[in-house]
Parts: structure tokens; sequence; C-alpha cells
């Protein structure tokens, strides 16, 4: 069966932008993680968009949190677009993951 | 990705149905518990934890109907926890039925299970409803994606508590389906929970295996939940995740954030013995499949066996080396074989606790009260022993409660308790167990026995049986005292069985009954089918194993000896008389006798008796062989051996030597008193014993 794979990178001089929607667990986990390697690997800024993610779990938390430090090592920005829309950022709160990515935007 | 989660899901739902099947044993067992008992809050908390449980991780491992189904139950025992509903025995009758629909939902699809009957489910779950007065239909339990939302209200029956939950998931729990998210949401359930995620363990980005779990989890919980409900949440995930549950103490109480900083800061090996299981006493226990238990037991059986061919070796050959090299291996061999056959020993426990129900059911059907008391639940025997004796205690039980109790109104009148008493109970004697099913009923009417067996042609009219002759009978193949075949016995099928039962397990059957008083059987069996410490024996040039656990001693029997006792089989050991049994004359060994033979003393039931051999050649740890169906019949030998030289030796079973060789004895001395009665059918010989 085809699956949708809820990632789509655009990419222009500055700056790499991913953006993430639906459903975002274990089984995108691995083309997140080729997405994310690919996105840090050219140097430039990287920007995550998780507006329009209904559910977020733990492999794709740890997998951006990964590509947060890993950017900040490399002195590349890694930013989240905005915040993440309410019902994801309480579900994340709730499983103790909600600073994880917050303080990302700083970054 | 997807492929191996749906590989691994069948996998996933065997544990749960596994586990499953304990927790609804459990639940069985609290249920009963609470007929007798219904103000035990505890009891209470302990089916509804159970319920949740297996909602919550149904739903979660795709058993969504069962979910949907306990969930309803769930509900009436969270009314009953707040004491908006009470618990009566019909509230208990309906929830062991829906046990059953539960158990069937679980098997389904599995070959031979028998189908939930989704009817039956209605109509339980409509009476569930109407007994809580709830809403004729509840609002559907929930979706399968957020299978715990819908769980119970935080738990309120005790005072608060602070705990301070370590969490460290299996790295594979992803591949295996399971969302620790969910299980901290399923946490959040039971009281107010601050959590902390950890990503100190997470790789670098290019290292980091997609699928697997690195982060860790702090929290402080604040619930009225005691720690087993604590436990239960992560119930499913217990084996390969790190999980420490400790309570916070009560004063001076620090801020949960300051807390959660505290426990992130800690280094993360947690405290010895606080590894998560469901229950704390099997915290360092593991699931093996029996299958992989028996293969060991076989393969340590084969070493024994090879093991004794080195002793024979070196025994035979005069190398101080290899003796030495022998009496090493045999010392670890012996041990590793006690080891082994301790792995396989298991209480009784689960199996006499699964009769509380039998009773339960059966004392309502008849019209009876009934209590069980049971004892000696932790007596531990073989597994193979334990699986087979849940047919033989049934048939027992049954028909203690059928034949042997009376309706309360009789019981009355004889001036006894309405309510009578069923008592189980296990303890060891020796290499054996004896497991004693007694009741305080009418006892055995032994006259009844006599006539029907009469009537049935089963002996003649005019046989003259002793007690245990007469309680043999009921043994018997299509045997019944019941004056009318009930649904619960009476069809003459189940004592039979019984017999067939213990024999095969080498057992045997004493029955004891005094009338008006109740009847007691007990089946002595032994501790284990797979190896014995025999001692070697030989006659001529035959070899027999004896089984040392019931061998006293061994005295020398001189051609003097036999002169003295003027024909008589008996020997004078130290001032006591012994009656002996020639193995020679009893197997027809057509050699000629030693000068100086060994008389092996054996205690059986019937007292101290001795066999008579050629020679003693030793101890030996013995692998039983069993005989194979062609040798089925052959009651004084429990099995065989293969010895070190490569030899077959039979193994004995003294107490069949014993019966066999005085039902000889008893059959020749009614020939000569009566031969014209050899026609009359004598109960072939049940190991039935009166007291």
């Amino acid at each position: 069966m085809e699956q949708h794979v809820p990632i789509s990178i655009e990419q222009d001089e500055m700056r790499n932008s991913i953006a993430l929607e639906g459903v975002v667990d274990i089984s995108v986990a691995a083309e997140l993680k080729q997405s994310l390697l690919e996105a840090l690997g050219t140097g430039k800024e990287l920007h995550v968009s998780l507006a329009a993610v209904t559910v977020l779990d733990v492999t794709a938390v740890q997998l951006l949190w990964a590509a947060a430090r890993e950017a900040t090592a490399q002195g590349v920005v890694f930013a989240l677009d905005e915040p993440p829309p309410s019902v994801l950022s309480r579900s994340l709160a709730n499983s103790g993951l909600e600073d994880l990515l917050l303080p990302t935007q700083d970054r | 990705m997807v492929q191996s989660v749906a590989g691994n899901a069948e996998q996933f739902k065997h544990s749960f149905r596994e586990e499953a099947r304990e927790i609804l044993v459990e639940l069985e067992a609290a249920l009963l518990e609470l007929n007798g008992n219904s103000g035990d809050q505890e009891l209470v908390g302990r089916v509804f934890r159970g319920l949740h449980t297996i909602k919550g991780s149904g739903a979660m491992f795709g058993f969504e109907r069962l979910a949907a189904f306990t969930h309803n139950l769930e509900t009436a025992f969270d009314e009953v926890r707040n004491g908006r509903l009470a618990i009566t025995a019909e509230l208990i009758d309906l929830t062991l039925s829906a046990l059953d629909q539960i158990r069937a939902m679980l098997e389904e699809g599995a070959a031979g299970a028998p189908a939930a009957d989704p009817a039956c489910c209605e109509q339980i779950l409509a009476q569930v409803r109407k007994l809580a007065g709830l809403p004729a239909a509840l609002p559907a339990a929930h979706s399968p994606a957020s299978p715990v939302q819908a769980a119970a209200a935080p738990v309120l029956a005790g005072p608060l508590r602070e705990w301070r939950i370590h969490f460290a998931p299996d790295s594979a729990m992803l591949l295996n389906g399971t969302n620790p998210l969910l299980l901290l949401r399923e946490l959040s359930q039971l009281g107010g929970l601050s959590v902390k995620a950890s990503m100190a363990s997470v790789p670098p980005l290019r290292e980091l295996d997609p699928e697997r779990c690195y982060v860790t989890w702090e929290m402080v919980l604040a619930t009225a939940a005691g720690e087993d409900a604590l436990r239960d949440v992560f119930i499913f995930v217990a084996d390969g995740c790190e999980l420490t549950l400790e309570p916070v103490a009560k004063q001076a109480l620090p801020s949960a954030a300051d807390l959660t900083a505290a426990a992130l800061a800690e280094p993360r090996s947690a405290p010895a013995g606080r590894r998560t299981t469901d229950k704390p006493d099997t915290a360092t226990s593991l699931r093996v499949p029996a299958a992989k238990l028996d293969q060991f037991v076989d393969l340590v059986g084969e070493l024994v066996t090879v093991q004794a061919r080195l002793s024979e070796l070196a025994g035979r050959r005069d190398d101080l080396e290899i003796a030495e090299v022998s009496e090493e291996i045999e010392r670890l061999t012996s041990a590793l074989r006690e080891n082994s056959m301790n792995i396989r020993m298991l209480p009784i426990r689960a199996t006499f606790e699964k009769f509380r129900r039998l009773v339960h059911d059966l004392a309502r059907d008849l019209g009876k009260n009934v209590e069980l008391t049971i004892e000696g639940a932790e007596t531990e025997l073989d597994k193979t022993v334990i699986e087979q004796l849940g047919d033989p205690l049934m048939h027992l039980i049954r028909n203690s409660m059928d034949h042997g109790i009376e309706p309360p109104a009789v019981r009355k009148a004889r001036g006894k308790r309405p309510t009578a008493t069923i008592h189980l109970s296990a303890r060891h004697s020796g290499a054996s167990v004896l497991i004693a099913v007694a009741d305080d009923g009418g006892g055995i009417d032994a006259a009844a026995v006599r006539g029907r067996a009469v009537e049935k042609g089963l002996i003649a009219a005019d046989a003259e049986l002793s007690e245990s002759e007469t309680y043999a009978l009921l043994f018997q193949p299509g045997f019944s005292t019941a004056k009318q075949v009930t649904d619960v016995s009476g069809r003459g099928v189940g004592m039979d069985v019984v017999r067939q039962k213990v024999d095969s397990l080498r057992g045997t059957i004493d029955v004891a009954s005094k009338p008006g008083a109740g009847t007691s059987v007990t089946l002595r069996l032994p501790l284990t089918l797979a190896i014995i410490d025999g001692l070697l024996v030989s006659v001529g040039d035959a070899c027999f194993v004896l089984p040392l656990a019931n061998t006293l001693e061994c005295v020398e029997l001189t051609r003097d000896d036999i002169a003295r006792a003027n024909g008589k089989h008996v020997a004078n050991v130290r001032g006591e008389i012994v009656p002996y049994i020639r193995l020679r004359d009893h197997f027809n060994i057509r050699t000629a006798r030693p000068d100086l033979e060994q008389i092996m003393i054996v205690e059986t039931e019937e007292g101290r008796y001795g066999f008579v051999v050629d020679q003693v050649l030793g101890d030996c740890q013995t692998v039983i062989k069993n005989l194979g169906r062609f040798y089925r019949h052959v009651q004084v030998v429990s099995g065989a051996t293969i010895l070190g030289n490569g030899t077959v030796a039979l193994i004995l079973d003294p107490f069949r030597l014993v019966q066999d060789a005085m039902r000889l004895g008893a059959e020749g001395q009614r020939a000569r008193a009566a031969p014209h009665r050899g026609a009359a059918r004598q109960p072939s010989q049940p190991a039935v014993r009166a007291h």
C-alpha cells in the first residue's frame, strides 16, 4: 500500500524548510531522519513547520531534538517557524516533551 | 517499518493473551472472594484494576470488541467502588459469566476455541446496566486510536500519596507497537502527574535508529491509587523496561519541578530490586515457553544417562584421573538435575484456585451451600503432574458436591451446619505429594455401592469384599450410585477417569469415609515424572531399579535364614518380622539362586516389605522412559531406564509390587478355599485402599 508521506521539503538559497503534516510517527521516522540529515548536510538554516501536524510521536520528537542539537553544534540556525498547534502542544506537554522543542526556536 | 510493526503485532497480541488469561484467573478469584466478603474495598479495587487493565491493553492491541465490552463492566465496578452500587450475588454471577465471554473473545480465532456469543454479551451488559442503574447504552468506550481516554475517573480510594516514577522504556518498545505516550496518559488518569522527559540518551542524528525509543521519563504522580495500580499501567511493557516507583516522603514536600530536576540529575542506575513487573515478588522472573523447558529437561536426562556410562567406565578402569573427572561430572550432573527439576516445580495454587468457580457454580445449580477451603496451595510439584491433575480433581469435587454433600434441609435435620465444606489440601510426603479432596457430607454408603455393583454385574451377589475392595468399585468403569443422572455427575464416567489419570501419573488413590461424617479421597502422586534416584539391583541377568526414596536399608538373606522361617517369606530384621517378595519368583527368572541374597527393605503403605535380589549394584540417577502403550497394563513397573552399559533396566514400583503380591496371595487363598467360585469377577486391582 502506498503511504502518504507527511513530509515536504523546500529549499532556497538561505534555508531548508521542512513542513510536516498530519500523523508523524514511527511509520515515517526513517524518512524524517533522512530529510533532516540531508537538510543539515547543506549547512543552511533549517526551518521546521509543525502547523499542520496532528500527532507527533516520540520518534519524531527525538529526531527533531537530535537535529536541533546537531544544528546548534554546527552553528546553524534551527527554528520552528511557528508554535505547534495547541492540541499538539498540549499532548506534548502531557508527555513532558514540550520544552524540548520550544527552546530550539531561539537557536 | 509498517511491515515489521504488523509482524510484531501478532507476537504482541500473543503476549497480551497470555497476560490477560492470568488476569482473568485473578479476577475470578477476587470475585469469588468478594462473594462472601462484599465490603472488602481492596477486593473491589482489585477487580476494577483487573478489568481496567484488560480493557486498556485490549484496545491497545486491537481487541476493540473485548475492550468495549469490558469497559461496561469496569464502569459498573467503578460504581461499586464509589459506593453507589452494592455487591450482590447477582452482580458477581453476571460478572463471572462476563469473564467467560471475555475469555472467549480473547481466544477468538484460535482453533477449537468457543466463540463469544454476542447475544449473551448483550444480555449480560443489559443486566449489568440495569443493576448499576446506568443508561441503557453506555457511550462507546473508545475509538481504537485512543484506548485509554475513556479510562476511569481518578482512583480515590485512599489518601493521596506522591510517587516519584522513573520510566525508561525498552528501546525496542516502539517496534512492538506500544506507544509510551499512551502509558503516560493512562498514568495521568490516576491523579495529578507532572512529567519531564529526558533526552540524555538520544545519540547523534546520524547514529540514531529512528524506530527506537531513547527518551526516558521522570514523573511525579499524586494519587490515591496503590503501587499495584501504578505498576498495572506498565504491566504489558514490563519486560525490558526500567521502571522505579518510589513513594515521596510526606513531610517537607519539595515542588514537583524541583523533584523532577533532582531526579534528572540523578545517575541513571535504578535501585536494586526495583525493576518493574506486575508483582513485586516476581521482580526478577522471566517467562519461558514450556516447550523450551521440556527440551532442557530432556537434555539433562540424556546427560544423566551419559554420566552413568562414564561412571561405569571409570569404575572399570583403574585410572585415578578418569575417576576424578567422572566424580566431578557426577556431582555437577546431580546438581544440574536437581536444579532443572526445581525449575519445573510449580505451586499447585492456580489449579486449586480454579475450583472456587466450579464449587460456586455447582453449589448454585444444585441448590446446596458449599464452601471451598484450600490448604497447602504453595505445595510445589512437577508441572507435568500439575497439568494432569485438573481433570481428576474436578471429577472428585463434582462427585463430592453431587453425591457426598446433602441438601441444606437434610444437613439441618442431621444437626450439621447448613453450609457444607469441601477441603482441598496438598502436602509433601517423602518423594510423593498427597492431594486430598475431603467433604463433610454423608459419606459413602457401602451397602449401596455393593448393591449397585451386583446390579451392574461387576461382582457376584455373594462376593465377599473388604471395605477397600468395596470402595475400589467406585472407580470401576460405568459405576455410579446416583439414583438419577444429573447434569453434574452420575453418568458414571468421572471416577473411572480419575483412576486412569492417577494410574498414568503412577499415583495411588486412598478413600476414607465415615457414614454421616464425610468422605476423603487422597491422591498420592510422585513429585516428578522425569528423573528419580534409584538403587540398581540385579536378579540373575536382569537389572532393576528401586526408587531410593522408598528404600530404607539392605540386609542379607542366607540359606540358614530361609530354613529358619519354615517356608514363610518373612525375615527377622533386628527383631521385627518383615515379609518379603522374591523378585526371582515374581518375575519368573529361571537362574540359580546364589547362596547369599540381599533383601531391600522398602517402606510401603502396607508397612515394611522386603524385595529379595541377588546383588545390590549401587545407586544411580535414573531417567524414566515410558514403556509405551503396549506395556501400559504392567502396573508393577513404572518405567524403564537405559543403564551405563546400554542395557535396559525396569524401574519397579514398590507399592504396586506389594499390592500385586497381596492380590496374588489372596486370590491363591480364595481359589484354594472355593475353587468353584473362580468365575466370579473380582474388581481388577485399582490401587485403592480404605482406612
